[in-house]
């Protein structure tokens, strides 16, 4: 078929990068592993983080800390987002439906997909009563934005959203470590 | 010359077995033949030449296995389609075509009794030497033009399986074999839908395979199912890191003062104004870069400024105090506390992208300011 063969030429091509398709172009993913995006991000990311520090005033609280740690993931999120221009469905939906986001998320939505998938893969072992389609849904859930998508779409979203949270995890890990050994160090001095 | 098989064109089948009738009956062919077969003998004609011999084996009793064995250049047994026959072969045999279509349609029609065994021929002709010009369901009558285009002999179409006459049915499988090598797709083109399947099947499997990369672990793992189990873990697991990490920053974040952007902006903020505006991170780093390098005495003193203004947000940083302490502290333990931190955060942490795993990996032998532009 002509148009497989040109995917599968194009995709030998591209490699690793981004692919083009006959139909439509597929964004590189590439670009969440370069310095210059973590570096864009890390800036996004500690101007919310100062937002958010001084928003919310200081508290002892369990909850504010559980309300600062949300408040401080969701800035995370959207600044990714805005990393991703775009382009992307799942960067799309985090700037638009936050909101939502905010309501369904605590409690009854993580557990799910954890659940889910751990008894789809009992299941599989059992037989095969759980369906791809049923694991795609799960996928779909997971990825804010593609619940209903085709497995295509969805893999590619799935694709660029792996590659941009590896990038988030990868910079807040530095900044958290920025900061507490900065924090450390001027502490320990004093003594 | 493809004229001159006008006149056989024209040939009834009726005719064509008259003809036949009279060739075996005068027993030139094969006398006849061989001359032909010794002056054309060219390229295209060698398997001419086998065929024509099967055919004069079998002409006197009109085995149609032989018939299997020509292939390719059986030129036209050509009763019903030696117009388009001849038209595919003048390009390519040329004039000995011509006498190979005379000489082959006399032995056709001599050896050939039956028509399906011809169509047979033909067919296996056109498998063997479409060169996908007729890609489609060969009902179309191209003879290739290398072989030799196969003997029209029945005004039938190419359909592969309708000759299917008993004796030429072992030849047909062989041929039709090659049939479907050659036109893969044949069975499955008809329908659009299963068409569509295919491309979306295959784009699925691209994509599986793609993130087969990404995620790590997965090389191990075949079929979709698996592959979508690691992939929902990996997501999971994912965004669980980011969860704890985002509750470590909120707890860091109000026990220290530091004004965070000031500190990666403060090699740019201190020439122009040791005010508390924050630059853009892209510069910054590089002049970091440089600072770390030389701490010089000058540098050293912005860097204490830098430092300053970590520790006292939006003020400008005069204080010599703290400035020294933070200096010390910091060109001391700092570096060495980074490195540490770093090298161990990195050697964990950055074993999820593994693409970039390497370079940041290698770096962490570098100097610090290298460490600390990456991770900017």
């Amino acid at each position: 078929m002509a148009i497989s063969n040109a995917e599968g030429e194009s995709a030998a091509k591209e490699g690793g990068g981004g692919r083009k398709r006959k139909r439509r172009e597929e964004p590189s993913l590439a670009k969440w592993r370069t310095q210059g995006e973590q570096r864009t991000y890390s800036t996004k990311l500690i101007e919310a983080l100062r937002r958010v520090r001084r928003s919310p005033p200081a508290g002892a609280t369990a909850t504010t800390h559980h309300a600062r740690s949300r408040a401080v993931r969701e800035a995370a999120d959207r600044a990714l987002a805005v990393a991703a221009r775009g382009r992307t469905r799942w960067s799309r939906a985090i700037l638009s439906g936050r909101t939502l986001k905010r309501r369904i998320r605590p409690g009854c939505f993580r557990p799910k997909p954890v659940g889910s998938s751990a008894a789809a893969r009992a299941a599989a072992e059992r037989g095969k009563p759980v369906t791809l389609e049923k694991k795609a849904r799960v996928l779909g859930r997971l990825v804010p934005g593609c619940r209903k998508l085709s497995l295509p779409t969805l893999l590619e979203e799935v694709s660029d959203y792996i590659a941009a949270l590896e990038m988030q995890v990868r910079t807040m890990t530095a900044i958290a470590d920025v900061i507490s050994a900065a924090s450390s160090a001027p502490a320990a001095e004093p003594m | 010359m493809q004229c001159l098989r006008t006149p056989l064109s024209d040939l009834s089948v009726l005719e064509r077995q008259r003809t036949r009738a009279e060739w075996q009956q005068q027993g030139q062919e094969q006398s006849d033949y061989h001359p032909y077969d010794a002056d054309f003998c060219m390229q295209n004609l060698l398997p001419v030449e086998t065929s024509f011999r099967a055919l004069h084996s079998c002409s006197g009793g009109g085995a149609n296995e032989n018939h299997g064995n020509v292939h390719g250049s059986n030129d036209c047994f050509s009763n019903a389609w030696p117009d388009i026959v001849s038209s595919m072969h003048c390009p390519v045999v040329g004039a000995a075509a011509s006498v190979e279509e005379t000489s082959v349609n006399a032995s056709s029609s001599s050896s050939s009794r039956k028509r399906k065994s011809e169509n047979t021929r033909r067919s296996k002709e056109n498998s063997g030497g479409s060169d996908g010009k007729d890609d489609s369901n060969c009902k179309r009558i191209k003879e290739e033009t290398g072989g030799g285009a196969a003997p029209p002999e029945a005004k039938r179409p190419n359909k592969r399986k309708e000759e299917s006459a008993d004796a030429s049915k072992e030849n047909d499988k062989a041929p039709k074999s090659d049939y479907i090598h050659v036109r893969a797709r044949r069975g499955q083109a008809t329908d659009s839908h299963s068409l569509a399947e295919r491309v979306r099947r295959e784009r699925i499997s691209q994509r599986m395979k793609y993130l087969q990369d990404l995620v790590p672990g997965c090389s191990k793992i075949t079929g979709k199912a698996g592959m979508l189990d690691e992939i929902i873990n990996y997501v999971q697991s994912l965004q669980r890191q980011v969860e704890f990490l985002s509750m470590k920053l909120a707890a860091v974040n109000p026990m220290m003062d530091i004004n965070i952007d000031s500190f990666f902006g403060g090699r740019e903020i201190n020439p122009t104004c040791k005010s508390g505006i924050i630059p853009m991170i892209g510069m910054s780093s590089e002049l970091l870069d440089q600072s770390y390098l030389q701490f010089g005495s000058l540098q050293h003193d912005m860097f204490m400024d830098s430092l300053d203004l970590l520790l006292r947000p939006n003020v400008n940083p005069p204080a010599a105090v703290s400035d020294t302490s933070l200096g010390s502290c910091l060109n001391v333990n700092g570096s060495s506390v980074w490195n540490t931190n770093l090298q161990n955060v990195y050697g964990v942490e950055f074993q999820l992208g593994r693409g970039t795993a390497l370079p940041f990996q290698s770096l962490q032998g570098n100097l610090l300011p290298n460490n600390l532009k990456m991770e900017m």
